[in-house]
């Protein structure tokens, strides 16, 4: 038995006319992939050999398995991070960045309290400004612009620590667009160095036409 | 507006009905498309260091397409073929020619494996050579052409029983 391959063509074409316009919009779209973005964590290994292939940003999407491996055996360190921008506080729960909504040119007073697990000891941790990039190098981070604070030799031990700092926001933000908080940590432990970097808030300009 | 937004407002505009035409045909559910659709965009722009190039990104997204429904085609595979039941109490529901001929076709579709449906939607609908299914897939030529072979003859028979009832 067989089929004309060009009825065929024409009936696949009938059948696909069938579905709906797409129901999604860009602003869904763009705030999935944002928080997909946010999720990806970065981490390599450090050492001599080692900063040569973290100077190449890998990306890893955490409980992803189709992403590509960390460098790093056991995983980045998990710090946990309270964020307050001009007075408004935010816990940020889990791998999910605290999100507020700025206005081009606003002066922000940002204060990100960090803590550390027992046991564990960062050697260095930088919070800056990025742009949709990860890229952390045991160096300090390559896609931070500016850099907005930094304890890039002495270690930080278990508890909390405070780090305050300013940051204008460009007057060139278009609405609908946003930029990151992020930090980047270094640490040592049996398997060596290792940094790692995530995104602990977005800086939003409010589109007038989303939601 | 960072690249990868105005890629993705781009491609969103001007090739999101056709992406979930294409959508449609691997699925057969409306809602499914969308959702493979949106999962497919998604999973495009997630990485940000490979994020694909405007000229790129539909081709991109259609491969994921693919490769995503083969995948849930795996994990669902008792759903998938309890699908083709349901299927047929619509055809015979629904009074109008053109639409019975249409649920033949999503009937007839629904009765193919997952990867011989996508290499039928691939070679048919979309047009792509032989050769180049197979880098999508992942498989030879050979293979391919076997899909191709086992979804067309499965597809006459479905088809020539729904025309003749």
């Amino acid at each position: 038995m067989t089929i004309d391959e060009r009825e065929l063509r024409q009936r696949l074409k009938v059948t696909a006319a069938q579905a709906s316009a797409p129901r999604f919009t860009i602003d869904d779209l763009t705030r999935r992939i944002r928080r997909r973005r946010a999720r990806v964590v970065t981490a390599a290994a450090g050492g001599a050999v080692v900063a040569a292939a973290a100077a190449v940003a890998v990306p890893l999407a955490l409980g992803n398995p189709s992403q590509p491996a960390a460098s790093h055996p056991a995983g980045p360190v998990k710090l946990s991070y309270r964020v307050t921008v001009n007075g408004q506080s935010q816990v940020v729960p889990g791998s999910t960045p605290a999100r507020y909504v700025i206005t081009p040119g606003e002066n922000l007073a940002i204060t990100v309290d960090v803590t550390i697990p027992p046991h564990i000891t960062v050697t260095g941790l930088w919070l800056g400004i990025t742009d949709g990039v990860l890229a952390p190098r045991p160096a300090g981070p390559a896609d931070m612009s500016p850099i907005l604070a930094a304890s890039p030799r002495a270690p930080l031990g278990p508890g909390q620590h405070r780090f305050g700092m300013r940051w204008v926001a460009p007057a060139g933000l278009r609405p609908g667009t946003d930029r990151q908080l992020s930090v980047e940590w270094a640490w040592s432990d049996q398997a060596g160095p290792a940094v790692a970097e995530r995104i602990v808030a977005e800086l939003a300009v409010q589109n007038p036409a989303g939601p | 507006m960072e690249r990868w937004t105005q890629t993705l407002a781009v491609l969103a505009r001007d090739r999101a009905a056709a992406l979930k035409r294409h959508a449609f045909l691997l699925c057969g559910d409306d809602a499914q498309a969308e959702d493979l659709v949106q999962e497919a965009l998604v999973r495009a722009f997630a990485r940000p260091l490979r994020a694909p190039r405007s000229g790129a990104a539909e081709a991109y997204v259609r491969v994921i397409m693919v490769n995503r429904f083969i995948d849930s085609g795996r994990r669902h595979s008792r759903w998938t073929r309890a699908a083709p039941l349901l299927r047929t109490s619509e055809v015979t529901a629904d009074p109008s020619d053109e639409v019975v001929a249409r649920d033949a076709m999503l009937t007839a579709l629904s009765g193919l494996s997952a990867r011989q449906r996508a290499c039928v939607v691939l070679r048919f609908y979309q047009d792509l050579p032989v050769a180049e299914i197979a880098t999508v897939l992942g498989v030879a030529e050979g293979t391919v052409k076997r899909y191709l072979s086992d979804g067309l003859s499965r597809m006459a028979a479905r088809l020539s029983a729904a025309d003749r009832s």
